[in-house]
């Protein structure tokens, strides 16, 4: 089967991969780049665990062609730290015991990130909002939700 | 006295054992929100193949003929596994409790008995090569 060339951005910079016709942006990212922190759950768009940010915006990798991505940028956990430092998600899921086996982690801080990103301060309805689409088999929602409000306030301390 | 082995645990933490009352963070939890903590599914292995098994879609059904020949020539399959190359079935649950009666075939001989019972396990170089091909 012919290949075809896909280039986009991936944490801020380019790549260049072929990809088979009707690959998934999730398997393209974890087979062909390496980049091993969207996780695969459930491949079909019911866990969330997959999730990245594309041009910003929260996507399910799993249910993304990868072709759609050409030119855009794509923004996964791998990118989240800011240089050897934790991000402050990172740093409030850590530090409220957000993540149990950490396998919805990935997913969790990005559908968390998308919301930070377009509202810093949003209330716990909005963060339960924000969250809905990824599911967590262990933990609990409720220390995800605490370190999302936490990591918001602490971001106002920051900003 | 208690001996305690510490050498073990020797780089988890120190002597003093005065953990009562405050917060540890967990070893694990930096991999977690890094995304590093590696999972069954993160491994790759020099050499790797990939199984995947053909599942019936009648919840009960006599197996008449397994055509396997497609898959078998299918590119990137290393091998196709059916009944008769697994005759015993040494994981099943009876046999884990020593039940002694243990009739669960590994894949399906002449019927299926639910709907998803394995029928034959594809070993291929890559997840995307396996490709089905029921019989009934
Ligand atoms: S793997 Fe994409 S939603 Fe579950
Ligand atoms: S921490 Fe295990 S699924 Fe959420």
């Amino acid at each position: 089967m012919a290949k075809t060339p896909l280039q986009f951005r991936h944490n801020g910079r380019d790549v260049a991969i072929f990809v088979d016709g009707g690959t998934n942006l999730l398997v393209a990212l974890r087979e062909l780049i390496g980049d091993m922190t969207p996780k695969f759950g459930c491949g079909q768009g019911g866990c969330g665990t997959c999730s990245v940010l594309i041009d910003g915006e929260l996507h399910l990798s799993c249910l993304t062609l990868a072709e759609t991505v050409a030119g855009r940028s794509v923004e996964t956990l791998d990118g989240l730290k800011e240089g050897p430092n934790l991000h402050p998600l990172q740093r409030a899921f850590a530090d409220n015991f957000a993540a149990q086996c950490g396998y919805c982690t990935p997913g969790m801080l990005m559908a968390a990130k998308a919301l930070l990103d377009r509202n810093p301060q949003p209330s716990r309805a909005e963060v339960v909002e924000a969250i809905s689409g990824n599911i967590c088999r262990c933990t609990g929602y409720e220390p995800i939700i605490n370190a999302v409000l936490a990591a918001a306030s602490g971001g106002r301390a920051r900003a | 006295m208690l001996e305690l082995r510490k050498d073990i645990f020797a780089d988890e933490r120190d002597d003093n054992l005065k953990e009562i009352g405050k917060g540890t963070q967990r070893q694990d939890m930096l991999g977690h929100v890094t995304g590093t903590s590696p999972y069954f599914d993160d491994h790759k292995l020099q050499g790797m193949l990939h199984l995947k098994v053909v599942r019936s879609a009648h919840p009960h059904a006599r197996l008449r003929r397994v055509d396997t020949s497609e898959a078998e020539r299918s590119q990137g399959v290393r091998r196709v596994i059916r009944a008769s190359d697994v005759p015993r079935n040494l994981n099943t649950l009876l046999s884990l409790i020593n039940f002694g009666k243990d009739d669960e075939p590994s894949l399906a001989v002449d019927k299926v008995r639910y709907k998803g019972e394995p029928i034959v396990a594809i070993v291929a170089d890559s997840r995307a090569r396996p490709t089905r091909r029921l019989p009934r």
